[in-house]
């Protein structure tokens, strides 16, 4: 399953190129809430079942998977979404999706749920100013 | 290269959920008549991945699974016979 990925294929773009509109930072966050709970079920399985490989194994898999759509879905807010007169008004912008996007990788190198938490805050900074810009 | 009947395709973006996901690997058979149903390979500006929703005459219509997500005929129209590339027929991831 993998090994298909590395074989040299075009790539096919099922993109919406155009403004559909439809934007939410509930993606993003929907996607690090698994990667949180993953990594909770993850420690308290290690010390239920240290021996669980199969699970922490499948454990770790997943959760790169969910924090891989992390970053995917906090690039389309920031790229497609946010607009220059949304940066005037919150000058921190850029700085919170670095932060952010560099969470999301955190949380895909570590199992430690303080580093869930963590993405999961920067996220919410981010669903507050997307939700300011959606009143404005 | 395109000569050859089939070929390899890596999907990016959601428009095809959830039939495909981002980073799936897609067998796509080049020689094909196109019917409505078929997962195709399009070039619009682009390759694009969608399904065809209705084929009259030379116009094809595509949609993708997932329209809140994705930019199709809706958005650019219907395209033609030489516009498609192949057609899918299996997923190797």
């Amino acid at each position: 399953m993998k090994l298909a990925r590395l074989l040299p294929a075009t790539t096919v773009y099922a993109h919406c190129d155009l403004p559909c509109g439809v934007y939410d930072p509930a993606q993003a966050r929907i996607e690090a809430q698994s990667v949180l709970k993953i990594m909770e079920k993850y420690q308290e399985n290690l010390k239920a079942h240290p021996d669980d490989i199969v699970f922490q194994t499948r454990s770790i898999v997943i959760k790169e998977e969910r924090g891989e759509l992390v970053k995917h879905h906090l690039w389309v807010l920031w790229t497609d979404y946010f607009k220059p007169e949304h940066l005037e008004k919150h000058p921190n912008l850029h700085d919170l999706f670095w932060r952010a996007t560099k969470a999301a990788g955190q949380a895909k190198h570590s199992m430690d749920p303080a580093d869930g938490q963590k993405l999961l805050d920067l996220i919410d900074e981010i669903a507050e100013i997307f939700a300011a810009t959606k009143k404005a | 290269m395109k000569l050859w009947p089939v070929g390899l395709y890596r999907v990016a973006g959601e428009s095809m959920r959830p039939t495909y996901a981002p980073g799936d690997v897609l067998v796509g058979l080049r020689w094909f008549r196109a019917r409505t149903g078929q997962v195709v390979v399009a070039h619009h500006e682009r390759p694009l991945i969608k399904r065809i929703k209705s084929v009259s005459g030379r116009n094809i219509w595509l949609v993708g699974d997932n329209p809140a997500a994705s930019t199709d005929s809706r958005q650019f129209g219907p395209v033609v016979r030489h516009q498609l590339e192949a057609k899918i027929i299996g997923k190797l991831s």
